[in-house]
C-alpha cells in the first residue's frame, strides 16, 4: 500500500512548484497509470516515491514506512527513471551482479529468462547497445530484482512495437505472478489503457483524476445522435456538453455522467423543443480523449471549440 | 548496513581501477624514478663513506630516499608529491560523488537501497583506498628497486629504510602522507558535495585550502607597507590564522618534521570536514544538480572571501607598481573587487549581467573588505595587543642570557643558571618605559632601519650590542606570571634613551651578581673572526680556529687587511662568491671533508655541494691576504669567484632567516633600492651568536675550548659562542683583536 499524503515539492533553484498537496492512495497489486501534461510533476512524484527526492511537506508512506533513506524498504522498490543510467564499459551480466548485491531477491533465473526472451546478449558491452535495447536492459534488471513496487517513468518510450508488446506482457505476467504494485507514467496513453487499472491524472502539480479506469470510462462518453427538426441552438442546460460537432442531423459531443442519465435528459430536452431523437449511441472514450477532455479548461489545449456549423 | 557499505566499496574499487592505475603511474614517475636516478649517481659515494657507516646511510636515506613518502618535507620530490596529494584529494571525491551532479546518475544511485550515510562512508573508505593502494605499490617499487640497485653496489639499503635520524622510518613517513591525504580528501569530499561541477568544487577546495596562505602572504606584504617591518607572527589575529591552517604549513612552508600541533590540526580538520561532508551527503537535495554551489550562504561566503583576497592583492600590487600611497591601495582594491565579483558571477551564475542585478552584494563585499582591512591594519600596528602596563602589574624584569650561552653555562657551572629576575623598582620602571618607548616608536614609525632580528626581545639585545659592554641578554617583563612581548623589531632613532634604560636594568645589583660568574669564567679560549655576516645568516654556523698555526696566520692576515685597507675601500668593496672545489684528500677522509676545509679556511660555507665536492663562501674583496690563505690550502683544488653586488648582498641578507629548529622566523624581500642604501648606511644585525659590522664585513665571536671537540663536527654543536663586547667602529675592532691576541 502506497500512501501519498499532502506531498508538495518546489524546485529550489527555479522556484517552480512541481507538486502541490498531492494525496493519492495506491492499493497493493494494482497497476496505476500516472498521466499528466509535460511538467505536470509525474517524474517528480516518482522520484519522491523512489526516495531520490525529499518532499517539502507531506509524507510518502509505503507499507507503513517512510521511504526516504529507508534502505530495507528500497530493496522492494525498483525505479526505472526516464533517463536510464549504466556504468561505463560494463555488460548486462555485470550490471546484474551489481543489482544482486543490493537487491537480495534478485533472481538470476528470471534474469536469464528475460534476457533470452528479449534476445539480448548479456556479455556485450552496454555502450554498444541502442537506446531501445538499453531500455530493455533496464526493464530486465528491474523485473529481475523481484520488487514489490515498480516505479516506471516513461519506460515503454523508445521500444519498438514488438518489444513494447512483449514488455507489457511481461509486466502483466509479473504483476499476476508476484502481486506487485506498479506505477506507470507515460505519455502514450494507449500503453496505460492496456495495463492500468487505476489512473491518476496530474496537472500543475495537482491531482485532477484519481479513479479506476472503469470508473473513468463509465463516467464520460462521446455521444452520437440523429435529431429530426433540431433546434437552432442545441444547448441542453442540464448537460455539460463539450466537443460538440454537427453535420446535418448528426450530432456528436462528449458529456459526463452515465449514458442512461444523459439519454434521459436529452429525450426530455427534445420533447420540450419539438424534436425527435431517431438515433442515439454512447461511445466509450479512449484514455487520450479523456485526458484531453479533463484538461479542456486548463488552457493547455482548445478542446471546447466544437463547431456547430462545420 | 555493513553489507551495503562493503558492496558499495567493492563496486567503487572495481569502477575505480583506471584511476588507481593513473595515480600509480604518476606517483611512480614522481617518486621512485627520480630516486633511482639520484641513487645511481650517489651510491658510489656511499661505498666510500668512512666512519659510522650506519650514520652515513641513515643520513643519506633521510635526505634522498625515504622522504619521498613524506609530503611534509621540503625536498625536490615533495613538491610533486604534495601536488599529487592535494590534487588527488579533490579529484577522487569528485569522481566518487559524481552522481550528485548528473540527473540520470542521481536517479540511479539515490534510488539504490543504501542510505546516503552508508554511501558516504563507503565512498570515503573507497577514496582512501584509491590513494593508499597506489602509494603502497609505489613504496614497494621504491624499496624493491633500491634494494636491487643497492645489491649491485654492495650497499645494504634495507637497513636504512627503517632508520633515519629525524624520523621513525618508512612507516612513519607513509603515515605522514596518509594523515595529510585524509585532510585533503575530507576537504575534497566537502567541496565536491557543495558544488555542481569541477570548477566550482575547485573554487571551494582552493578557497579553504589555499586561502590562508594567500591571506598570510598578503598580510606579510601589507605589514611591510604599513609598518616597514618584517612580520613576526606575534600578532593575535595573524598568529591564529597560522595555527588553524595545517595544510598551509605543509604545502607552503614545508615545515619538517610536522609538529604535534600540525598533526592535531590536521586530524581535527579531517574530522570536521568529514562530518560536514557526511551531513551534506545526507542533506544535499538531489534536485540541485544544476546549482553552482548548492547552499547560497556558502556561495556568498566564498564570494566575499575571494573578492576580499583579490581586492587585497590588487591594492598591494598597485602600491608596489606605482610606489604610491594608501590612495593607490584603495584604487587597486576597488578595481580588484569589481573584477573578482564579475569573474565569480560568471563562474557561479554563468551570467555577466548578474553583477548589475545584485549590486547590493558588491556593496556588501566592499563593506566586509573595509572592515577586515581595518582590523588587519590595527592588528599589524599592535593595537589589539599592547597596553602599557601599570607599575603594580609588573612582577619583575627578567634579564636572560642568550639560550646558547645559557646552555653552555648551565653545563659549565653545573647549576641552573641563565636568568636573572630583577624586581628592583628602578629596573621595573625602566622596563616599562623601554616597552612603552618601543611601542610608541613603532606606531610613530620612528625608526631608521630594518633590524633583522626574529624574536622580539633580541631587538633590545641588538640595540644594546651597539653600545653596551655586555649584550647577550634579553629583557623580559613579567606580568601575572606571563611574559609581555613587544611587537616589532626595529632599529630605533631614540638609541640614547634605550641606552639609558638598558643601563638602568643592567646596573641593578641583581644583574651584576648574576653576571659575575660569567665574567670570571676561565674557559675563554679565543676569538674567532668570520669573514662575512652573510655566512652567519646563510648557514647558521660560525667558524672556530683551533689550529694554532692557522689561527695565528689568519689573525695576522686579517689584521693586515684591516690595517692596510682604507675605510672607503672597506665600505665599498665588492664581495666575492667564492666556490672552492676540493678533492677527497686522504687527510680529510677520516672526518667530514667540508667541515675540515671550512675550518682550515677560517670561513663559513654558505652552501655545500657534496656531489661536486664544492663549497661556496663569501668574502670581501679587500681581504686579499685572506684570499691567498684560502688558495694555499692543500685541499683546495680550484677557486672560482664572482662579483657580488651590493644590492644582491643586501637582498641575500634580507631574504629569510630560520631558527636552528627550522622555524621560520622572518621572511622579507626588499626591492626598494633607496631603502637598501639607507639600510647600508647604518645597520646593525643582531643574531644569537654573531655580531656584525657590514661596513667592514666582519663578525666577531668568542668561543670556548671545550666546545670544539672532534665529535662536534657530527653533532652539529660545533660552535657555542659568547659575544663579548662589540666595537662600534673599525678602530675598535682592531683594538679588540689586539687586546685579545694574547688569549689565543
Amino acid at each position: 500500500m502506497i500512501n501519498i499524503m499532502n506531498v508538495s515539492k518546489t524546485y529550489p533553484q527555479s522556484k517552480i512548484k512541481s507538486l502541490d498537496s498531492i494525496t493519492v492512495n495506491i492499493k497493493d497489486s494494482s497497476i496505476m497509470g500516472l498521466v499528466g501534461t509535460n511538467g505536470a510533476g509525474k517524474s517528480t512524484l516518482l522520484r519522491i516515491l523512489a526516495g531520490v527526492y525529499t518532499p517539502d511537506c507531506g509524507d510518502v508512506i509505503i507499507d507503513g514506512h517512510l521511504v526516504f533513506e529507508n534502505s530495507k524498504l528500497k530493496q522492494q522498490i525498483s525505479y526505472l527513471p526516464d533517463n536510464h543510467y549504466f556504468f561505463k564499459s560494463t555488460t548486462l551480466n555485470q550490471m546484474a551482479d551489481f543489482y544482486k548485491r543490493f537487491y537480495p531477491d534478485f533472481s538470476y533465473e528470471y534474469f536469464g529468462k528475460l534476457v533470452s526472451d528479449f534476445g539480448l546478449n548479456p556479455n556485450r558491452l552496454l555502450n554498444t547497445f541502442s537506446k531501445g535495447m538499453l531500455r530493455q536492459c533496464e526493464v530486465i534488471l528491474a523485473l529481475s530484482s523481484m520488487p514489490k513496487y515498480l516505479l516506471c517513468d516513461e519506460t515503454f518510450d523508445g521500444l519498438d512495437p514488438l518489444m513494447r508488446a512483449y514488455a507489457k506482457k511481461e509486466f502483466m505476467s509479473y504483476v499476476a505472478k508476484t502481486g506487485a504494485t506498479v506505477i506507470l507514467s507515460s505519455h502514450n496513453l494507449y500503453d496505460l489503457e492496456d495495463l492500468s487499472d487505476h489512473i491518476v491524472l496530474i496537472d500543475d502539480g495537482k491531482v485532477v483524476i484519481d479513479r479506476s479506469l472503469d470508473d473513468i470510462k463509465e463516467n464520460v462518453f462521446r455521444y452520437q445522435m440523429v435529431l429530426e427538426n433540431p433546434p437552432t441552438d442545441f444547448l441542453p442546460d442540464d448537460i455539460d456538453i463539450s466537443s460538440l460537432t454537427c453535420r446535418g442531423k448528426l450530432y456528436s459531443f462528449i458529456a459526463p455522467g452515465s449514458a442512461v442519465q444523459v439519454e434521459e435528459k436529452l429525450r426530455n430536452y427534445c420533447l420540450s423543443n419539438n424534436c425527435t431523437i431517431t438515433y442515439f449511441e454512447p461511445i466509450h472514450l479512449t484514455l487520450d480523449e479523456i485526458f484531453c477532455y479533463e484538461l479542456r479548461d486548463k488552457g493547455h489545449i482548445s478542446f471546447t471549440g466544437g463547431d456547430l456549423n462545420a | 548496513m555493513r553489507k551495503n557499505i562493503s558492496q558499495f566499496i567493492y563496486h567503487n574499487l572495481k569502477s575505480g581501477k583506471s584511476l588507481m592505475v593513473i595515480l600509480t603511474l604518476i606517483m611512480t614517475i614522481c617518486g621512485p624514478v627520480p630516486a633511482f636516478m639520484v641513487f645511481s649517481n650517489d651510491i658510489q659515494r656511499l661505498n666510500y663513506a668512512q666512519g659510522d657507516e650506519k650514520y652515513q646511510l641513515a643520513k643519506y636515506a633521510n635526505t634522498h630516499l625515504l622522504n619521498l613518502f613524506d609530503i611534509t618535507d621540503g625536498n625536490y620530490y615533495h613538491i610533486f608529491l604534495s601536488i599529487i596529494c592535494a590534487a588527488a584529494g579533490l579529484v577522487i571525491p569528485f569522481v566518487l560523488f559524481h552522481y550528485f551532479r548528473k540527473k540520470d546518475s542521481a536517479d540511479f544511485f539515490l534510488s539504490l537501497p543504501i542510505t546516503r550515510t552508508s554511501a558516504y562512508i563507503a565512498n570515503f573508505i573507497s577514496g582512501f583506498l584509491y590513494y593508499i593502494i597506489p602509494l603502497v605499490i609505489t613504496s614497494v617499487i621504491t624499496v624493491a628497486g633500491l634494494n636491487i640497485m643497492g645489491s649491485w653496489q654492495f650497499v645494504n639499503i634495507s637497513q636504512l629504510l627503517f632508520m633515519t635520524p629525524d624520523h621513525n622510518g618508512l612507516l612513519a613517513l607513509i603515515g605522514n602522507n596518509i594523515v595529510f591525504f585524509l585532510l585533503f580528501f575530507a576537504l575534497g569530499c566537502m567541496s565536491a558535495l557543495l558544488s555542481s561541477n569541477g570548477l566550482n568544487a575547485l573554487v571551494v577546495y582552493g578557497t579553504i585550502n589555499f586561502y590562508p596562505i594567500a591571506f598570510m602572504f598578503l598580510l606579510t606584504s601589507a605589514a611591510e607597507i604599513f609598518n616597514n617591518d618584517i612580520i613576526d607572527f606575534q600578532e593575535p589575529i595573524l598568529k591564529w590564522c597560522l595555527r588553524i591552517t595545517p595544510s598551509l604549513h605543509i604545502l607552503i612552508f614545508n615545515e619538517a618534521p610536522p609538529t604535534a600541533w600540525t598533526y592535531i590540526c590536521a586530524l581535527i580538520f579531517t574530522v570536521v570536514f568529514g562530518v560536514i561532508g557526511c551531513y551534506l551527503c545526507n542533506r544535499r537535495p538531489a534536485e540541485t544538480w544544476s546549482s553552482a554551489i548548492i547552499y547560497m550562504p556558502v556561495r556568498l561566503t566564498l564570494q566575499y572571501m575571494y573578492c576580499f583576497i583579490v581586492a587585497f592583492a590588487a591594492g598591494l600590487f598597485f602600491y608596489y607598481v606605482t610606489y604610491g600611497s594608501i590612495v593607490n591601495i584603495i584604487v587597486g582594491a576597488v578595481i580588484g573587487l569589481v573584477l573578482s565579483f564579475v569573474i565569480l558571477n560568471m563562474i557561479f551564475e554563468r551570467d555577466m549581467k548578474a553583477i548589475f542585478k545584485k549590486p547590493l552584494r558588491l556593496v556588501w563585499s566592499a563593506g566586509i573588505f573595509a572592515i577586515v582591512f581595518i582590523v588587519i591594519v590595527m592588528d599589524c600596528f599592535g593595537i589589539f595587543r599592547y597596553r602599557q602596563p601599570e607599575f603594580s602589574e609588573v612582577d619583575y624584569v627578567n634579564v636572560q642570557l642568550n639560550s646558547r650561552i645559557v646552555n653552555y653555562y648551565t653545563k659549565s657551572l653545573k647549576d641552573e643558571y641563565g636568568m636573572s629576575e630583577i624586581d628592583q623598582p628602578e629596573a621595573k620602571e625602566a622596563a616599562i618605559k623601554l616597552y612603552s618607548l618601543f611601542h610608541e616608536e613603532i606606531r610613530n614609525q620612528n625608526y631608521n632601519g630594518i633590524l633583522l632580528v626574529p624574536y622580539n626581545l633580541n631587538t633590545f639585545e641588538a640595540i644594546a650590542q651597539s653600545s653596551l659592554p655586555n649584550t647577550n641578554a634579553e629583557v623580559q617583563m613579567i606580568r601575572n606570571g606571563k611574559e609581555i612581548r613587544p611587537l616589532r623589531n626595529k632599529y630605533f632613532k631614540k638609541k640614547e634613551e634605550y641606552y639609558e634604560l638598558f643601563k638602568t636594568i643592567y646596573d641593578s645589583e641583581q644583574y651584576v651578581d648574576y653576571m659575575i660568574p660569567i665574567l670570571e669564567n676561565s674557559d675563554i679560549k679565543g676569538v674567532v673572526v668570520t669573514t662575512k655576516l652573510i655566512e652567519e645568516f646563510g648557514s647558521g654556523t660560525g667558524t672556530l680556529i683551533d689550529n694554532e698555526d692557522m689561527n695565528k696566520k689568519f689573525r695576522d692576515a686579517l689584521l693586515a687587511d684591516y690595517n692596510n685597507s682604507e675605510f672607503d675601500d672597506m665600505q665599498n668593496s665588492s664581495m666575492y662568491v667564492l666556490e672552492v672545489y676540493y678533492t677527497l684528500h686522504e687527510k680529510y677522509s677520516e672526518n667530514n671533508e667540508h667541515a675540515m676545509i671550512t675550518r682550515d679556511l677560517g670561513t663559513t660555507a654558505t652552501k655545500y655541494i657534496e656531489a661536486q665536492g664544492s663549497i661556496t663562501v663569501i668574502i670581501p674583496e679587500s681581504f686579499k691576504n685572506t684570499l691567498s690563505l684560502i688558495q694555499s690550502n692543500p685541499a683546495v683544488e680550484e677557486l672560482e669567484s664572482e662579483n657580488f653586488s651590493i644590492i644582491d648582498k643586501i637582498s641575500h641578507i634580507l631574504v629569510s632567516d630560520y631558527d636552528t629548529d627550522g622555524t621560520l622566523l622572518c621572511t622579507s624581500t626588499i626591492t626598494d633600492r633607496q631603502r637598501i642604501s639607507e639600510i647600508m648606511e647604518d645597520i646593525y644585525y643582531g643574531y644569537s651568536k654573531s655580531l656584525a659590522f657590514p661596513k667592514y664585513g666582519t663578525v666577531l665571536d668568542i668561543y670556548f675550548k671545550e666546545v670544539a671537540s672532534e665529535d662536534s663536527v657530527y653533532n652539529e654543536k660545533y660552535y657555542e659562542p659568547v659575544q663579548e663586547g662589540i666595537p662600534a667602529s673599525r678602530s675598535h675592532s682592531i683594538a679588540f683583536l689586539e687586546r685579545f691576541s694574547n688569549v689565543f
